[in-house]
């Protein structure tokens, strides 16, 4: 199963936030989205699941186009896990994760139903957490709750939104470790939106950089993360070494004044 | 720490909810002028259940023709509010939501006054003038609520916020015919928006109870979409909801069950506020197991005050709108500074 976009374009009224933005899903990688703030990165991972639809563009699922297929059909192939999980009714873990039942469910709960919520919840080691509330939880623990209701969901897309944003840096660890293992041993298809660049150098196959709405890099992180394309996009000074494995380890030493960002990048200069 | 409701339990409260419910009839039923108390009317039903034998007749003409269609319209009108109540406050995610707040009860009020005072007859109904006008002005203000929502290009909040503008509007316009109405229509009118089911009919009961059985199968049929709107609007969508139609879809079924029982009976307004909040507590808020507990609640908190309403100040009557608001509110009161957890937050 692979998810490909093609030339989406996205405007909130008349504000472009996504232009011409064209990426691959491929099963068994984890494709990380980043960019500075206000880049198009939430907004890229809602139009991939067509929570927001696209204004121009096409989105292929395995060559279909998904703009045909149901609601329905469309949430058995793509899960989507929001940055902040609010859950505006109390709800269980247990509730909360058998949510993700919903598109293959009628009225009753099923056999199959429950096996996946189990198996979610072990995943995640939530399963002695079932019966407490979602709101009682720690950041960590919602957050793992979320994507143990993503993973019951059983699809293999999987869109996730800053899912470290919330948490400490030994939770960051685990929650990307798991997904790590997940997208091995299920050959999911991944794209996880990243603030963090250590974490995407590190964890991410493959990067899409994004700066004001557009791809300004593409590809494997160590040609991505470059000091060149860090001072484009992000206005800042930084030193890029390899670790021993060839993944890029990014020092930021200074905001670049004004002067001194390279415009390159800014292609709504240029057309 | 707070360990949730077990799906045994939630299955075990609806049970229980459903023998107070029985109670309560049995109780509503023994209430009268004249004289037949809880023994008698438990017997009439006994015998109206033992084909068998032969029932007695005065007390069984009593019980069925003149006190069980009030009970019945109480517990219809009731789970009917409730019904709408919990639909309004799942699609907008807002606990604060009635159908009261949304304008749809000032708009039954200005249709029902607009008969009373001016006489203008919308649907060219008759009989059914006030009923009919109150219905047609309640849908309208719900309509026109949500598009002006809509047309700019909306949130939830906004369609609250401009249910409550058109609210006031209708609440103005009702002032304005109570102050140019005759004293006699003005009574009338009064009386109409205190809310009460004295003028209790079969005719009626047969009315509002396929409508509300066809808000409670409907809300069911939503219940994970309900569900999952709990979660949010973005998780809904990438769950599989089609949350604008699922939304569009509960707001004018909630409009329709409240028009209906309003037009009828009034305006009762506490019971789609109160009852969805009093069942979340018992049984939480998967709305499989809420959606019908509601509908008990609603139903078992109308006739419990209709039955004050007829007893408290025996033989006086007051209007039930009286009771829920006297003796609701404190009710009410008392349940949120008591309860542990947030059902909304």
């Amino acid at each position: 199963m692979t998810l490909r976009a093609e030339n989406i374009e996205f405007s909130y009224n008349s504000r472009r936030v996504l232009d011409r933005v064209s990426l691959h899903l491929r099963p068994g990688r984890l494709t990380g989205l980043i960019g500075p703030n206000g880049s198009g990165k939430s907004t890229l991972l809602c139009c991939l699941d067509r929570i927001l639809k696209p204004g121009q563009g096409s989105l292929f699922l395995e060559g279909r186009d998904l703009a045909r297929l149901s609601a329905r059909a469309l949430a058995r192939e793509i899960g989507y896990v929001p940055q902040n999980g609010a859950q505006s009714v109390a709800a269980t873990v247990a509730e909360v994760v058998l949510l993700g039942r919903r598109p293959h469910l009628r009225f009753r709960v099923g056999p199959e139903d429950r096996r996946a919520v189990q198996e979610a919840l072990a995943a995640l080691g939530l399963t002695g957490l079932a019966e407490r509330y979602f709101d009682e939880l720690s950041g960590g623990e919602k957050q793992k709750a979320l994507l143990a209701r993503a993973l019951a969901q059983e699809t293999r897309i999987l869109l996730l939104d800053e899912p470290t944003s919330n948490l400490d840096l030994r939770h960051q660890l685990e929650v990307l470790d798991l997904l790590t293992g997940l997208k091995e041993s299920r050959q999911l298809c991944l794209a996880v939106s990243l603030h963090d660049l250590n974490l995407a150098a590190r964890y991410a196959d493959d990067l899409v950089l994004l700066h004001q709405g557009r791809v300004a890099a593409l590809g494997e992180p160590a040609l991505v993360l470059t000091p060149e394309n860090l001072a484009r996009v992000y206005g800042v000074r930084a030193r890029v070494d390899l670790d021993s494995r060839g993944r890029p380890l990014i020092r930021v030493e200074a905001p670049l004044p004004p002067e001194e960002i390279p415009s390159g990048g800014d292609t709504r200069n240029h057309d | 720490m707070t360990k949730s409701i077990s799906h045994s339990r939630k299955v075990f409260v609806l049970a229980v909810l459903g023998a107070a419910l029985l109670a309560l009839i049995l109780l509503g039923a023994s209430v009268g002028l004249s004289g037949y108390g809880l023994k008698t009317v438990a017997r009439v039903f006994w015998e109206w259940l033992s084909p068998a034998r032969e029932p007695s007749a005065q007390a069984a003409v009593i019980v069925f023709e003149l006190r069980l269609p009030r009970v019945l319209l109480a517990l219809v009108a009731g789970a009917g509010l409730a019904l709408a109540g919990t639909g309004t406050q799942a699609v907008l995610m807002n606990p604060l939501v009635s159908p009261a707040v949304l304008g749809i009860s000032s708009g039954a009020a200005f249709g029902a006054a607009l008969a009373l005072v001016l006489g203008v007859d919308i649907l060219g109904l008759g009989r059914y003038l006030v009923v009919a006008n109150a219905f047609v002005t309640a849908s309208a203000a719900m309509i026109l609520a949500y598009v002006l929502a809509r047309l700019a290009k909306s949130s939830r909040e906004t369609i609250i916020l401009s249910g409550i503008a058109v609210g006031y509007i209708f609440s103005g316009l009702v002032s304005l015919l109570q102050y140019v109405a005759k004293e006699e229509d003005l009574r009338e009118v009064v009386f109409w928006l205190m809310g009460s089911l004295w003028d209790a009919q079969m005719e009626t009961v047969w009315f509002l109870a396929p409508v509300v059985l066809l808000g409670l199968l409907a809300l069911m049929f939503l219940a994970w979409d309900l569900n999952a709107l709990g979660a949010g609007e973005e998780t809904a969508h990438s769950l599989g909801v089609r949350v604008g139609r699922v939304r569009l879809a509960t707001l004018l079924l909630s409009t329709l069950l409240t028009a209906s029982v309003v037009s009828f009976t009034g305006a009762i307004n506490f019971i789609g506020l109160m009852a969805p909040h009093i069942t979340r507590s018992l049984i939480g808020s998967d709305h499989r197991f809420l959606v019908p507990a509601s509908a008990l609640v609603g139903a078992g908190l109308l006739l419990a005050a209709d039955t004050a309403a007829r007893s408290l100040v025996w033989p006086v009557e007051m209007p039930v709108g009286i009771m829920t608001a006297l003796l609701g509110g404190p009710f009410f009161l008392y349940l949120l500074a008591r309860r542990r957890k947030d059902w909304l937050s």
